[in-house]
């Protein structure tokens, strides 16, 4: 009867184990290619590597010994007397301190890239913010300064607008202000690693440095209501000139005037909206 | 005992697999589209046969011969004259348009014991009778911040010209409910007008205001035939012209709304039929009944 | 032996303990699964007729449009069902409905599709038959809207004329700000056709069609609806009781039953000879409406571009503002924040005798509505300029809001109205009573 509990409890350990290995593999890994986007995530994510490695090796080793001792009482000759034990000094100082030693070690080791975002690189230095974006009940409303123009604190008649489409330059480190008009809202861009909450009457700067061009999810990540899961938005990241460019499209669509325009006009505007 | 209790313990996998497919689904419950023809069969030979037979009984109407009616609206009872709304110079809105004269409280007009501003109308056109459209623009006009005329029966089809004859803007707002809404702001001193088209006739008459001045409003019935009047200052009405036989006229008031839903008359060939129309005074006390309560028990609306 | 018992015992209390979780677990799998059947809801005023009555429109309505779960698509209506319609029906129907461009999936998959969509992101606040009353909808202000008018506000068309589909593409993309409706701009991956928001507009649209048929027959039939049997015993005792008291004499007012049996008779009448006709004339004109309403001719299309955005057309446009001409501050104010005279008033209720209990405008809902504040910066129906120069060219539908285009302002005018108005949320808040003061302009006259 032993042998079956212990056989039962190893099952779910080895399926555990097993489970984690394929994963990746089955796509319950990090959204999209499983990496990440930014350079600050990149170095989360060797974080998080560095922690799994640990995590691993500790469930590993613990786990067999559990089922060494299952096993080895479920088999033992029932006149056998039992082997107490108790007071090892040694044995306590040591599964005392090795953890104790890991756990300082990530404590330690962490603080760099924690202050890389908040205090080493950009932050809380001022970075021009490209974009104003506002979380409201249920969507992310966004504001750009016009080209060749620096962000306001408040609305200008020039500014350009979407909703739920934030466009970004990669190549260089870029920053946005995030705010809120009702609740609490959590700004997070998973393929880039980037989270913050939005806090009524703050406007909290956020920045991340691209590594390359692409669409990337934007969700809220607040429980902010009952319409939480429709704050889905996108990220774009654009090259310099294409970002450009992409305003430049956009205000001359915002200032349209509803007469129709000239041939050569209409063959510049974008195709589709 | 030891094999149901591992027996348990290995149910619970498949349990905790089957609870978790149980959730969701509403959106994505399996639906069904039927086609429905634009027009049935059965509908286009119905609507062929009407036709036919109202071409056929236009002949036995005009064959029997056409009549008229004549009379007042009186009211029984004492009806004491309602103030105006304000006195002049003391418009509440544009003193120095609205205010050159007093607006006068139209609502209840009586005079000599008739009531003015009630509809007579037949709900729709005798059977087989047809009437020839009328193009003759009818005209509706603003002046001193009241609409004239205040209750207004309107051909449909007929063009409407809506005027101003004040310096400010108006605007014209009908609430109908057959026909489509109609809110446009007329120009100040417009005397040429915007037109304005019923296409549809209304089953009782609607109302028209103005989000200017709120004091401003009148009534208009959009009809399909010419058997509509509004009673005059004195509560006199006629309509001429009606195919003989009983006809059942519906008499609408703003204070009382429905007065008669169904009034019978009968009309003689060649005569005139002289009948007044009775009108407690208690019934315009603008009264109501409250409105029956309904009780949704579903959930799922 | 007592231990053998106490482990028997043991060992059978902890297997139903197991058995009892995954009992558990299964019930509650089940008990979400089973959701309440969803319902088109009926109208009050269908649920106020006779029953004879009600019993017909509800089997007209079935016919027509059918139930949330078996949808009827009715080819007369305007709406691109998706998928060629069953030949034999084809040629009759060609020129019926919309020119649907032609796709090789099963008939229907289009208003299928949309149906799905609709009941995942919008029924919990327009509700099941977009009557604007799913679960949500109590919460909010501004209401969400009741389609069943087939009126929405935010039109590029004409005055009388309805909602276009692009219009409807464009709120569905990107939300009504200032209200609860947010952006669907995701609601397709780009580059996919927006095939969901297509779907979704083509329901809304079916939806919003089969609300107004319901309403307009209910019209109709408004004289063999309780409330009007109500209204007329409680006239009838009014008028008796106060001949009673004058000492004449008068008939006492007919009994409920002998009314309902008289209705009932009138109904069978009108059934025969008029009913196939009123939801044919009905169905007729829903459907024109919606056809003309994506036609060209119904578009406003400015007849000259934007009047130059500077200092000068905003003072035109102010002026125009403030004057009799357009009395644009009687309800957005003198300084424009949506506070002018009129929202202190009492205004009559259309279609009663009676005056809202509240002061302040209202919509052809009832709903109490506010004039825009116009230094919010905040435009619902679209901050482009032709968005605004619509506004007031058309009015706003269902709202005090009047169309000036065409009668009242000039295309100038109107431009010089919008450059004031999108000049307003930068400006400092000057209370300009009249003419005299010249407003103060901002620094950025470089725009366009």
């Amino acid at each position: 009867m032993g042998k079956f509990w212990a056989v039962f409890f190893m099952v779910f350990a080895v399926a555990c184990v097993a489970l984690c290995a394929v994963a990746p593999y089955c796509g319950w890994w990090f959204p999209g290619d499983g990496k990440a986007h930014s350079t600050l995530g990149q170095k989360i994510d060797d974080l998080f590597y560095l922690i799994l490695v640990i995590v691993t090796v500790t469930f590993i080793g613990t786990q067999i010994a559990i089922g060494y001792v299952l096993w080895r009482g479920a088999t033992h000759n029932p006149n056998e007397k039992a082997l107490f034990s108790h007071g090892s000094h040694t044995l306590e100082v040591v599964w005392t301190i090795v953890p104790s030693g890991v756990l300082l070690f990530i404590a330690l080791y962490q603080m760099d890239v924690w202050a890389h975002y908040r205090i080493k690189t950009y932050f809380p230095q001022k970075m021009e913010p490209v974009a104003e974006v506002t979380a409201r009940q249920f969507e992310w409303r966004i504001r750009y300064p016009a080209r060749g123009k620096k962000l306001m604190p408040t609305p200008q008649p020039d500014d350009i607008y979407t909703v739920n489409d934030i466009h970004v330059p990669t190549g260089h480190p870029v920053a946005i202000s995030l705010r809120t008009e009702d609740v609490q809202h959590s700004f997070f861009v998973p393929m880039l690693r980037v989270k913050q909450d939005a806090v009524p009457g703050l406007v909290i700067p956020v920045w991340w440095e691209m590594t390359d061009t692409g669409t990337f999810e934007v969700t809220c990540a607040e429980l902010c209501g009952w319409g939480h899961y429709k704050m889905k938005a996108q990220v774009v990241a654009q090259s310099e000139d294409d970002f450009e460019a992409w305003k430049t499209t956009t205000a001359a669509e915002q200032f349209y005037d509803g007469v129709p325009r000239s041939a050569t006009e209409v063959a510049q505007r974008p195709q589709g909206e | 005992m030891m094999r149901s209790l591992r027996t348990a313990a290995w149910a619970i996998v498949p349990a905790a697999a089957l609870a978790m497919c149980g959730c969701g689904g509403g959106a994505d419950a399996t639906t069904t589209v039927t086609y429905r023809p634009s027009r049935s069969d059965a509908a286009v030979a119905t609507d062929a046969v009407p036709g036919a037979a109202a071409a056929a009984s236009t002949e036995v109407a005009v064959a029997g011969g056409v009549g008229s009616i004549k009379g007042r609206v009186l009211i029984q009872g004492n009806v004491p004259p309602l103030p105006p709304l304000y006195a002049k110079g003391a418009a509440p809105k544009d003193p120095t348009i609205c205010g050159l004269e007093a607006a006068p409280n139209e609502s209840i007009v009586v005079n000599d014991g008739g009531l003015a501003n009630v509809f007579i109308y037949l709900p729709k056109p005798p059977k087989g009778y047809a009437s020839s459209p009328v193009t003759e623009p009818a005209i509706f006009d603003q002046k001193y911040c009241v609409f004239k005329p205040h209750a207004l029966v309107v051909r449909t089809g007929q063009p409407l010209s809506i005027l101003n004859d004040d310096p400010a803007l108006h605007n014209t707002h009908t609430y109908p409910s057959r026909n489509t809404g109609f809110n446009q702001g007329i120009q100040a001193n417009d005397r040429t007008g915007v037109k304005l088209v019923y296409t549809k006739p209304e089953a009782k008459p609607l109302q028209v205001g103005c989000d200017v001045h709120n004091w401003m409003t009148a009534y208009h019935l959009p009809v399909d035939h010419p058997f509509a009047v509004v009673s005059g200052p004195d509560g006199s009405f006629e309509i001429k012209d009606l195919p003989a036989g009983k006809h059942d006229f519906k008499v609408w008031h703003e204070k009382a709304l429905e007065l008669e839903k169904a009034f019978s008359i009968t009309v003689k060939a060649g005569e005139t039929v002289e009948i007044d129309i009775p009108v407690a005074a208690s019934k315009l006390a603008g009264f109501q009944a409250a409105p029956s309560k309904i009780i949704q028990l579903s959930s799922t609306r | 032996m007592h231990g053998r018992k106490f482990s028997m015992f043991r060992h059978s209390a902890s297997a139903a303990l197991l058995a009892a979780a995954s009992l558990g677990l299964v019930l509650t799998g089940s008990g979400c699964a089973k959701n309440p059947e969803a319902q088109f809801a009926w109208r009050d005023s269908t649920e106020l007729l006779i029953p004879d009555a009600r019993k017909t429109v509800q089997k007209t309505m079935h016919e027509s449009f059918g139930t949330p779960h078996d949808l009827v698509a009715w080819a007369r209506m305007p709406v691109q069902y998706g998928g060629l319609a069953p030949a034999a029906a084809a040629t009759d129907d060609a020129a019926a409905g919309d020119a649907a461009p032609v796709d090789n999936g099963p008939f229907g998959h289009q208003l299928q599709l949309g149906r799905q969509v609709y009941m995942k992101n919008c029924l919990h606040c327009h509700g099941v038959a977009g009557d604007g009353a799913g679960p949500t909808a109590r919460y909010l202000n501004p209401k969400p809207r009741d389609y069943r008018l087939g009126l929405f506000k935010f039109t590029s068309t004409l005055a009388p004329e309805r909602i276009t589909r692009d219009d409807l593409h464009r709120v569905v993309k990107y939300g009504i700000p200032g209200t609860y409706m947010p952006s669907f701009l995701l609601l397709d991956k780009p580059g996919t056709g927006d095939v969901n928001t297509k779907a979704v507009i083509e329901y809304v649209r079916w939806l919003a069609m089969r609300g107004e048929m319901e309403k307009r027959i209910d019209d109709e039939l408004v004289d063999y609806s309780l409330a009007s049997i109500d209204d007329e015993i409680a006239k009838a005792k009014n008028s008796y009781e106060s001949a009673k008291a004058s000492g004449e004499k008068a008939d006492p007012p007919p009994s409920r039953s002998a009314l309902t049996r008289k209705a009932a008779g009138d109904f069978k009448t009108y059934l025969a000879e008029d009913y196939a006709d009123a939801v044919d004339g009905t169905a007729d004109f829903i459907a024109e409406n919606w056809i003309r309403a994506d036609e060209e001719a119904s578009l406003i299309v400015p007849k000259v571009a934007r009047v130059t955005d500077n200092a000068a057309s905003r003072e035109r446009g102010r002026l125009l503002y403030m004057s009799d001409k357009t009395k644009c501050y009687t309800c957005h104010g003198h300084t424009g924040k949506g506070n002018g005279p009129a929202t202190e008033d009492f205004w009559p209720k259309p279609g009663s005798t009676e005056k809202y209990a509240n002061r302040g405008l209202h919509d052809v809902w009832g709903n109490k509505l506010s004039p825009r504040n116009l230094r919010q910066g905040q435009y619902r129906g679209g901050r482009r300029p032709v968005d605004v120069f619509r506004r007031i060219y058309a009015g706003i539908k269902t709202t005090p809001m009047p169309a000036f285009g065409g009668t009242v302002l000039k295309d100038e005018d109107i431009w010089d109205v919008v450059n004031y108005v999108m000049s307003l949320p930068y400006e400092p808040e000057v209370p300009s009573a009249g003419p005299a003061k010249a407003p103060r302009m901002a620094a950025t006259e470089a725009r366009q």
